[in-house]
C-alpha cells in the first residue's frame, strides 16, 4: 500500500543523487528502516524491482534494507531496553515516562555506482 | 569496471517532511490551528466534523480525503461552512495524504477569517500514519465498536499522534467493552497521548473536544 510511495519518494532521491555524484550505473542503494513502521521488506522489495525500470541508471541496481529494532529509554531509572511489542512501560520500574530512542528510522544509508 | 560507495544519510521522505514543515510554519503565523483526523472507515470522523461545525460555524475548515466521492465534503458543507475535496483516485488510489495533496488544497481555501483547518485523512489507520502532512496536532478517532486491542494494533498513528478521541460512546451500554481497557492500551504505546471520550450523536463530551480546540 503505502510502501509505493515510499519507494517512489526514495527513487526520486536516488535519482538526484546519482546526478550529483556522477555515477553511471546504480548497483545498490542501502536503506535503513525502523521496525515501528508498517513497512514490510518484501513489498518493498518487489515495489523497487517495479518501479526500478522507470529510472535511468537503475536498472541493475539492488535494494537493501536493514531494520532497526525499537529501543526505548526509561526517563525515571535510566534503563534502555528494547521491545517486541508496542508497549512503552520499563520492565525495571514499570514507569511510563519512556520515550522511542531507535526504531522510526527511514532513511538513505549509502548508495553504490559505477564511476 | 570502478566502482564508488557514497555515504547519503537522507530522509526518504525528505520531500513530504519538508512541505509538510512550511505549511506548519505557514499556518502557525497566520494563527491557524491544523488538526489532522486519522481513524478506520466509518469511526465517525465527518459526524464529528458535522457537529464541531454547528459550534465553530465559518471559522473552520474542512478537507475531505477520499478514494472517490464527495460525499463526506458534501455532508459537512451543509452546515455551512468553507470545505475542499481530495479525491486520489478511484483505481489503485492512494491509501494516505501527503503534504502536496494538502498544499494544494490551502492554495484554494479563504484563509481570512479561518481560525482551525481539519483534515480528514483516508480511512485507514496503517498508511496515513506514516506521511507527515503538516499538521499541528494529528489525532486518531477511534470508536467504541472497534475493540479494545486496536491500539496495540496500529502502534504508530498512534505513537504519532497527540490526542485519541474515542467515540461513539453511546453504544457502550449495548457493547462487552470496557472502555478503560482501551485507555490502557492507549497508554501502553503513548504514554503522553491525551484522550477524549465523545459521542457525536448525543453531543456528550463535545465541551472537552471544544476545550482542547480553544486551547491548542
Ligand atoms: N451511535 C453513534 N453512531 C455514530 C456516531 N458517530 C457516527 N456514527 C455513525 O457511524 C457511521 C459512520 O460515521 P462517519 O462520520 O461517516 O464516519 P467516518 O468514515 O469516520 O467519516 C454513520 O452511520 C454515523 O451515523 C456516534 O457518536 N454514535
Ligand atoms: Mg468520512
Ligand atoms: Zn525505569
Amino acid at each position: 500500500m503505502h510502501e509505493g510511495a515510499i519507494v517512489h519518494s526514495l527513487l526520486e532521491s536516488a535519482k538526484e543523487i546519482r546526478i550529483k555524484e556522477k555515477l553511471k550505473e546504480i548497483t545498490e542503494i542501502k536503506i535503513v528502516v525502523g521496525r515501528f513502521h508498517q513497512i514490510i521488506k518484501e513489498v518493498m522489495l518487489t515495489n523497487f524491482e517495479y518501479m526500478k525500470t522507470e529510472y535511468n541508471g537503475f536498472e541493475n541496481a539492488v535494494l537493501n534494507m536493514t531494520e532497526e529494532d525499537v529501543k526505548v529509554k526509561c526517563n525515571y531509572c535510566g534503563h534502555e531496553f528494547s521491545i517486541d511489542e508496542p508497549i512503552f512501560m520499563c520492565p525495571q520500574c514499570d514507569s511510563f515516562e519512556t520515550e522511542l530512542i531507535t526504531g522510526k528510522e527511514l532513511y538513505i544509508a549509502t548508495m553504490e555506482g559505477t564511476k | 569496471m570502478d566502482k564508488k560507495e557514497v555515504k547519503v544519510m537522507q530522509k526518504i521522505l525528505n520531500m513530504n517532511d519538508k512541505i509538510a514543515e512550511e505549511l506548519r510554519e505557514e499556518l502557525s503565523k497566520k494563527n491557524i490551528l491544523f488538526i489532522n483526523l486519522m481513524s478506520s472507515p466509518g469511526s465517525g470522523k465527518t459526524t464529528i466534523m458535522e457537529r464541531t461545525a454547528h459550534e465553530f460555524g465559518t471559522k473552520m475548515c474542512v478537507i475531505e480525503g477520499d478514494i472517490q466521492t464527495t460525499l463526506d465534503a458534501e455532508r459537512v458543507a451543509k452546515a455551512g461552512i468553507q470545505t475542499y475535496q481530495i479525491n486520489t483516485g478511484p483505481f489503485g488510489g492512494d491509501c494516505h495524504l501527503e503534504s502536496g495533496w494538502i498544499k494544494s488544497a490551502m492554495e484554494e481555501i479563504e484563509m481570512a477569517d479561518l481560525e482551525i483547518i481539519f483534515v480528514e485523512n483516508i480511512g485507514n489507520l496503517v498508511c496515513p500514519a506514516e506521511f507527515d502532512v503538516g499538521a499541528h496536532v494529528n489525532a486518531v478517532v477511534l470508536s467504541v465498536t472497534e475493540g479494545e486491542d486496536k491500539p496495540l494494533k496500529y502502534p504508530l498513528a498512534f505513537q504519532n499522534s497527540q490526542l485519541c478521541i474515542i467515540s461513539k460512546t453511546d453504544l457502550l451500554p449495548y457493547l462487552d467493552i470496557d472502555i478503560n481497557v482501551i485507555k490502557e492500551n492507549i497508554k501502553k504505546v503513548n504514554p503522553k497521548m491525551e484522550v477524549i471520550e465523545l459521542s457525536a450523536k448525543s453531543g456528550e463530551g463535545f465541551q472537552s473536544w471544544f476545550d482542547f480546540l480553544k486551547r491548542s
